[in-house]
Formats: C-alpha cells, sequence, structure tokens
C-alpha cells in the first residue's frame, strides 16, 4: 500500500543524470525507466561504475537528476523531499557514515530522532533494532571499537529502526560473517513481507537470490534487463553445469559429439587427469543416458553437478554486454 | 506535540548528541576553552604593576578574554562542522532524515558552544578565583543579556559559516586566517583608534565590537544599549547571508552530488 493514487512504491521514469562540464561530461544515467511496487524486492545489478549508486542516490534524495522524474509512494524525490524522506529508510554501507566517537546505541538515538521518532517511541525500537542485528551487547562500545561487520550491522539497525514503505539498501552484506547475513537477509525479506518495496544493490549475488524478485540489469547507464530472477538465471543460456574429474584418456565432448539438450562443453587436462564441463539447456531424464554414453571408457573420479547460480548468468550476461 | 515543541525537542537531541560529540574530543576545547583563556587572563593580569589591577581592569581583561576565547571556538567549531560530518559520511545521513537540516545544524552548534562557552567562563573564573582577583559589575542583569546576545549572534553567525566554508576546500585555512582580523577589528587586540582610518569602518560589521562595547558599559556607567541595538541588527544580517549561504550550500551539494564526498 502506498502513496497517492496507491501506484508502485518506486517508479523511474526516464531519468537521467551526467556529471562534469563542457568535453568532460560523463552520464551516470541515460534514460532509466522503472517501476517497484509494494511488497517487492527488486535487485539492482551491476559492474562497478554501472549507475546504481547514482541512482540509489537520487532516489533518497541526496542527488537532483538531470531530467526525468522519479517519485517514492507517489512523492516526487525532487519537489516533496520530505514526503519522500519520511516514507523510505537508506542504508549505505561501509566504514563512514557512523559517528565513530559515541556508542552503538548514541548513534542509534540521534539517527532514529532524525527519522523522526520521538523520545518515547526510540527507546524501544532501538533495544529492538539491536536485537535484530545481534549488536545488543555491544551497543555501549564506542563505534571507533566497531569490527566493519559490526559497522555494517549498525547501518542496517539504523535503517530498521522505522517503519518505511521503501527501503533502499546499498550493498546490506557487505563484511558480514555468514550467520549474520542469512540472519539480515531473513530481516529484510520479513518486512518485504510485511509489504515494504525494497530496492537492492549488492555485489554479493547470493543476496540478490535469497532477496530479490526481480532483476534489474543496468550497465552503461541503462537498464539493460528487466526480469524476474528464474528469468534472468534462464538467460545465462544454460540450466545447470556437470563437472566431471577422471584419469586417462578424456571423454570426446566435441560439438559434434552431444546432443542438443548440452549448451557447450570443454574439457581442461594436466598430465593424466583431466577435468570436463558440460553446460546444459535444461535438466531432464535424458541427462543420465548422455553420462552413462559418454563415461563408458573412461575412468572417472568424480561427478558433481551444480545448478547455474546467477553469478553465472551475470557474468554470461555482462560479458555480452560487454561485448 | 506541536511544532514549536517538536522544534525545541530536535534542537535540544542535537544540541545534546554534539555535545557527547565534543566532550570525546575534548583536547580541541582543552586548548581553545581551558588553556587559551587561563594563559591570556594570566599573562593580562600580571604585565602591569600591582596597583594598576584595579577591580576595573581586571572585570575588562575578564570580559576580553571571555570574548576572544569564545569567538575563537566559534570560528573553529562552526568552521568544520558541516565540513567534518561530511567527511566522516553523517551529512548524507542527516539530510536524508526528516528533520529539517537547519535545525540539525543549528542544535549542534547549540551544543557546541554551550560547551565551549561553559568551559571559557568556568576556566576564567577559576583563574580569578586563584589570584583572588575580584571582578565587579554595576548592571548584572544586562551583562547576562550581554553574554546571551553575544552566544545568539555567535551562533547565527556560526550557521553561515559552517555553510560558507563548506562550499570551500579551505575553510579551517580562511577561520584561521579571519581570526586576528576580526579580534583587530572589534578591537580586542588593540584600540579601534588605533586602526588605519581605511579599515577602520570595517568594525561597523563586526558584531563582536559592539557586543564588547556593550558588555564594557555594564562594568560602570550605564548600559550602551545603541550598542546591544546593533549587535541585534547585525544578527539579523548574519541570519540572512547564513539563510542564503545555507540554501546555496544544499543545492549545489544536491546538483553535484557532493553531498558526502570528501
Amino acid at each position: 500500500m502506498t502513496g497517492p493514487g496507491r501506484g508502485p512504491a518506486i517508479r523511474a521514469d526516464g531519468l537521467c543524470r551526467s556529471f562534469g562540464r563542457k568535453a568532460k561530461v560523463v552520464t551516470a544515467l541515460d534514460g532509466v525507466s522503472f517501476e517497484v511496487a509494494a511488497g517487492e524486492a527488486v535487485a539492482l545489478l551491476g559492474v562497478n561504475g554501472a549507475g546504481k549508486t547514482t541512482l540509489i542516490k537520487i532516489l533518497s534524495t541526496l542527488l537532483l537528476p538531470t531530467s526525468g522524474h522519479a517519485s517514492i509512494a507517489g512523492h516526487d524525490v525532487v519537489r516533496q523531499t520530505k514526503r519522500v524522506r519520511a516514507v523510505t529508510s537508506v542504508v549505505f554501507g561501509g566504514d563512514r557514515g557512523l559517528y565513530t566517537r559515541l556508542t552503538g546505541r548514541d548513534n542509534l538515538r540521534f539517527f532514529g530522532m532524525l527519522s523522526g521518532l520521538g523520545r518515547g517511541e526510540l527507546r524501544g525500537r532501538i533495544e529492538a533494532a539491536l536485537d535484530l542485528v545481534n549488536l545488543t551487547t555491544a551497543a555501549g562500545q564506542p563505534v571507533e571499537t566497531y569490527s566493519r561487520g559490526m559497522r555494517q550491522r549498525l547501518h542496517l539497525a539504523i535503517g530498521f529502526l522505522t517503519r518505511p514503505q521503501v527501503l533502499l539498501l546499498d550493498e546490506p552484506t557487505v563484511g558480514l560473517d555468514p550467520v549474520e547475513s542469512d540472519r539480515l537477509r531473513n530481516a529484510v525479506l520479513a518486512m518485504r513481507d510485511e509489504g515494504v518495496a525494497i530496492l537492492l544493490t549488492s555485489h554479493y549475488l547470493l543476496d540478490v537470490e535469497k532477496l530479490a524478485t526481480r532483476v534489474l540489469l543496468l550497465s552503461g547507464g541503462r537498464i539493460r534487463e528487466n526480469m524476474t530472477l528464474a528469468q534472468f538465471v534462464r538467460e545465462s543460456g544454460h540450466a545447470a553445469t556437470i563437472t566431471i574429474r577422471g584419469r586417462g584418456t578424456a571423454p570426446d565432448i566435441s560439438a559434434g559429439q552431444l546432443p542438443a539438450t548440452v549448451a557447450s562443453g570443454t574439457v581442461r587436462s594436466s598430465g593424466d587427469r583431466w577435468e570436463a564441463d558440460l553446460r546444459l539447456r535444461e535438466w531432464n531424464g535424458d541427462v543420465f543416458h548422455l553420462l552413462d554414453k559418454l563415461l563408458m571408457a573412461v575412468q572417472v573420479d568424480d561427478v558433481q553437478v551444480r545448478e547455474t547460480r546467477l553469478e553465472d548468468a551475470f557474468a554470461a550476461i555482462s560479458a555480452q554486454l560487454t561485448a | 506535540m506541536n511544532r514549536w515543541s517538536s522544534s525545541v525537542s530536535v534542537l535540544l537531541a542535537c544540541a545534546r548528541h554534539q555535545i557527547l560529540v565534543s566532550v570525546r574530543s575534548w583536547h580541541f576545547y582543552a586548548i581553545l576553552a581551558i588553556v587559551q583563556p587561563g594563559v591570556l587572563l594570566l599573562v593580562t593580569l600580571s604585565l602591569p604593576r600591582r596597583s594598576q589591577v584595579t577591580t576595573y581592569y581586571v572585570s575588562q581583561a575578564a570580559l576580553g578574554v571571555l570574548l576572544i576565547s569564545f569567538w575563537s571556538c566559534i570560528l573553529w567549531t562552526s568552521a568544520n562542522i558541516l565540513r567534518r560530518e561530511r567527511m566522516e559520511g553523517t551529512l548524507a545521513s542527516c539530510l536524508t532524515g526528516v528533520r529539517d537540516l537547519r535545525l540539525v545544524l543549528v542544535g549542534k552548534l547549540l551544543g557546541t558552544n554551550a560547551i565551549s562557552a561553559l568551559i571559557t567562563m568556568l576556566t576564567v573564573m577559576t583563574v580569578l578565583a586563584a589570584l583572588r582577583h575580584p571582578v565587579r559589575f554595576d548592571h548584572v542583569g544586562w551583562l547576562v543579556v550581554g553574554l546571551l546576545a553575544l552566544f545568539l549572534s555567535g551562533l547565527i553567525l556560526g550557521v553561515g559559516m559552517a555553510s560558507l566554508f563548506v562550499l570551500s576546500r579551505f575553510g579551517p585555512q580562511l577561520s584561521g586566517a579571519l581570526m586576528y582580523p576580526v579580534f583587530l577589528l572589534a578591537g580586542l587586540l588593540t584600540p579601534l583608534s588605533a586602526l588605519p582610518s581605511g579599515i577602520r569602518w570595517l568594525s561597523w560589521g563586526i558584531s563582536l565590537r559592539w557586543t564588547k562595547t556593550f558588555l564594557a558599559s555594564t562594568i560602570q556607567s550605564s548600559p550602551d544599549l545603541p550598542a546591544l541595538g546593533m549587535v541585534v541588527i547585525l544578527s539579523a544580517g548574519y541570519a540572512i547571508v547564513a539563510a542564503v549561504a545555507f540554501r546555496r550550500f544544499t543545492m549545489i551539494a544536491l546538483r553535484e552530488g557532493t553531498i558526502d564526498f570528501v
């Protein structure tokens, strides 16, 4: 449920942003348009310099677009900044953005106050947020004594203080160990399930796999792909990879020998040992027949089947875009 | 909670926050609000012959030292407060909150100026008590009014300087370079009559000069109310400049995307 007109929680329409003047103009965003509905989590993917942070900054009212429009819960990010800020939580991770000489609790108290929480509300929310990110015992220590992961957790606790309609997350799990990453993903998922619209950028594609329902691929300042996570993975051209390790003579997997269900195959040899990769277009029962036939006459040490991950898809699509 | 009490609450919360930050960077205050006024007062009171150190002289010296030290703190802290926030990456978070950044900045300056003023006054009183030099003010009520005017004028000037200096890479250097010319033009280092007539007129635009004149008048004689009026008028002028500078700073920062860049 969002603001005026109950439209999308996040809407960008022809957003452009360039930096510099005259001959040195760099275009960071070039006609970016997309929508994110309430209760939807969308991942913004792209290589460094693709324009992800610029887009997040515009949506969080920290940067003016050169042209185009964007709105959060129906409020224009240029003309209605106060309303936008009232319904948005922004988490910029990293080592900066905290008062390092103050304690974690002091930081939460200050940023909570800035988010519009009253003194009475603050106390309960601070303790709940600290508990959520597992930082209660360290809350009384100065932030300058925190590890990188603890600082990141404090950033997230600040983002969780309010009940926003839109959550903008920039690299939410950077510096966190797997246990904490998982705990925080669950917290974000709970917000998504409560109807919060989430736009996240992350270089950890596991975050995207766990949290996002849709993917926007940003390249050269433009949205190149806008599709569901499953569609995005399929774009890589294969559903799974079978890796076979063996000794002696390697199997013949040249293109002419492979059935149509195999997208490609490669063999790497090192002395007596070899390793073969078969990338399957789809996973079905014929694959076992293929393996049976292919490996009948060779000595096999190990066979591993790996479902195609988001990073495979990202690498494949990024390579296509770069080419 | 109505709008006014909400604003006051934000001001106080920001002031408290900045006091916490200030307490943890106590070295700065130790130099500007303890060592500086302590040494200045000791020198001022020990240079003349004992017979010349009258209660009137001591009162004047105490006021002068208080003005110099308090103004030094304002110039340094105000010049750097937004720059420091930007360097630490906290300015972006301050801006994305729902509270008005002007209110946040005023609250923070309120906190830092309050702690500067308090420590400076305590230092001056401690040195005077240790040296057993009494002070006397004939118009204590007007003295309090003058000190309040000094505080508010400094606060307003601080907002303007914080906004102006964040636009320049050389904020700290500019604040350092401005300090002694301002003291000279306020008549705190030499009498104004000793300044060349070509630059003496500049002192009319310095509220510190009029604050000093007014505060000095509360020691003896009758309070110089026109001087207090000048403090009010100049502070109003500073407020307009501060509002324009603040608006310009935020617009440039949002346009150029430099809100969280060093």
